[in-house]
């Protein structure tokens, strides 16, 4: 009877260490900072993670795509040209800025399924609150006897079974891997260098423009024999596709450091682990604390740290 | 507790006065007029921009790619400006005729128009940028950072300047950037220096020139800098705001 006495407190105390356990949880991975982040990333970046805008910006693409196909027909206006630059890069520019929307493209789907998650600043507290929960009814079944032992042992098993089902009610199973899958994606992107590189690529394109309408269609009367359709669409175009790029552009920049927090939390596919884990350990523990007879239980030793709780009747 | 005597009093009055004597005995300057503690407050009126072959005269613009140095660049070309070396945007009186200092000039609202043309025009007018008109405006709060900023302050230190013009900031395509020096806040990120020039009390005539590396948005880390140069005009604060 000792034995098993002895058993069951062991397992209060061990369930209140794993409540105690997540509550440090966010504390030692950075969540508290790093989440936030996140979220402020998620709701910079959501105005250009839609199919409407992708299409848009691919839109822009072709148009730029078509003057250069026109512009590249017409002589040589000189090595070290504006327009000789951009018709030097713009078949590279074009395919990695392709690449770069294709890639945003394909994780529309996954970026919504983490922006459908609870907000990112309240993650933390998705472990501290139920951690302390757990600590707290471990405590009290580890001081109580007979039913009311019993009754606080069940409590901490329905904590822990909320905390099991927690992943599946906000569909982490596969909204967290999906997001771990964008960050991957996302990775090569969102470096300082690739920043630099766009923004370059930006000027490069900018520069070509101006070089387009001051000079090259100034010098094109629209009744010569060269009309440059594409060349003056594009010209036209330009300060609305600039309009467009610009503070797309921004956002990666100025999310940079936001990404990078994100990046350094765990993988997002271990999260609903991080819950179904402790929640089926406490579980287990909870229902490894059920003593032979609530009578025979005697309150377990409680470490001279702990707090007295004291009845005010 | 110790009452001062009349004596004291009037000893007190007369060092206060004689000091303030002393400082601003150059009052027949243009310096002294518009200043407080050799703030020059006023405006500073803006000579415009011209390029003449390969000769720049006047106030102007350019931005330094990030990497580079404020020396040697290497610089954004700007296809519309005006000048054989496109590095440099020279620019033109606004409506105010130039920067003020003491006060702000603020951006107006809205602070473009529909093809995102910067409307902001009381320093300079706005200037074509690829393709879209960026303006400069000082605001009590700094539209891209959101955070309080100070008027723009000129001192005068015999004939060199310095100041702080952290209220600055270019607008442009829907975009704000700040480009006072030092930032609102006081950081001096990367080539962010000055405002540093020179001053003639005798004729009013300046020049001033600052750096400011961009924090943020589309064009993070480049950085923009500002050659002012005219004529400085004395007044107070009251009279700017007025």
């Amino acid at each position: 009877m000792a034995e098993r006495t002895r058993r069951s407190n062991a397992a209060v105390w061990a369930a209140l260490v794993i409540g105690l356990g997540l509550v440090a949880a966010p504390a030692v991975f950075g969540m508290f900072s790093r989440a936030p982040a996140g979220g402020q990333m998620i709701d910079e970046f959501a105005p250009y993670m839609r199919g409407g805008t992708l299409r848009s910006f691919d839109a822009d693409l072709a148009v730029i795509d078509a003057a250069y196909k026109e512009t590249k027909a017409l002589p040589p206006e000189g090595s070290a040209s504006s327009l000789a630059t951009f018709e030097q890069q713009w078949p590279r520019i074009h395919d990695e800025m392709a690449t770069m929307l294709s890639t945003i493209e394909a994780n529309v789907g996954r970026f919504n399924g983490l922006r459908a998650l609870p907000p990112f600043w309240a993650f933390p507290w998705f472990f501290v609150l139920p951690g302390l929960m757990i600590a707290g009814i471990g405590l009290w079944t580890g001081r109580s006897v007979g039913s009311q032992r019993e009754r606080s042992r069940w409590a901490l098993v329905v904590v822990a079974v909320s905390v099991i089902a927690a992943p599946a009610v906000f569909q982490m199973f596969g909204r967290a891997p999906a997001g771990a899958a964008m960050i991957d994606d996302f990775r090569p992107l969102m470096t300082e260098a690739n920043i630099a590189q766009i923004q370059g690529d930006f000027l490069v394109i900018a520069s070509a423009e101006g070089q387009l309408r001051t000079d090259v269609l100034a010098r094109s009367a629209p009744d010569s024999l060269v009309q440059l359709p594409a060349t003056r669409k594009f010209v036209t175009e330009w300060p609305r596709i600039a309009a467009e790029m610009a503070p797309m552009i921004g956002a990666m920049a100025d999310n940079l450091d936001n990404f990078a927090a994100v990046d350094a939390l765990p993988a997002f596919w271990l999260f609903p682990w991080f819950f179904v884990f402790p929640g089926l350990l406490v579980a287990a523990l909870g229902l490894a604390a059920r003593p032979s007879r609530p009578a025979d239980v005697a309150p377990s030793p409680i470490p001279a740290a702990a707090p007295v709780l004291r009845s005010t009747t | 507790m110790i009452k001062p005597t009349r004596h004291a009093l009037a000893l007190a009055l007369t060092a206060v006065v004689l000091g303030a004597t002393a400082c601003g005995g150059d009052t027949g300057s243009p310096a002294a007029e518009g200043s407080e503690d050799n703030q020059l407050v006023g405006l500073f009126r803006i000579a415009a921009g011209a390029c003449e072959g390969t000769e720049l005269q006047g106030s102007y613009f350019r931005m330094v790619q990030p990497g580079g140095t404020l020396d040697d660049g290497p610089f954004v070309a700007n296809g519309d400006s005006a000048c054989a070396d496109q590095t440099v945007t020279p620019m033109t009186p606004g409506s105010d005729g130039g920067l003020r200092t003491g006060v702000f000039q603020a951006q107006p609202e809205p602070a473009f128009d529909a093809a995102g043309n910067s409307l902001s025009g009381q320093i300079v007018q706005p200037q074509k940028w690829f393709a879209v008109a960026f303006g400069l405006a000082t605001n009590p709060t700094d539209p891209q950072a959101e955070v309080a900023a100070a008027a723009p302050q000129i001192r005068a230190d015999g004939t060199e300047l310095t100041g702080n013009l952290e209220s600055l900031a270019a607008s442009w395509n829907g975009q704000h950037f700040n480009q006072g020096s030092p930032k609102p806040g006081g950081a001096r990120p990367g080539l962010t220096a000055g405002p540093s020039g020179t001053y003639d009390s005798a004729t009013g005539n300046y020049t001033l020139e600052w750096s400011s590396q961009i924090v943020g948005g589309p064009f993070s880390n480049f950085t923009g800098i500002w050659h002012l140069e005219g004529t400085f005009e004395p007044g107070t604060a009251d009279q700017e705001d007025s």
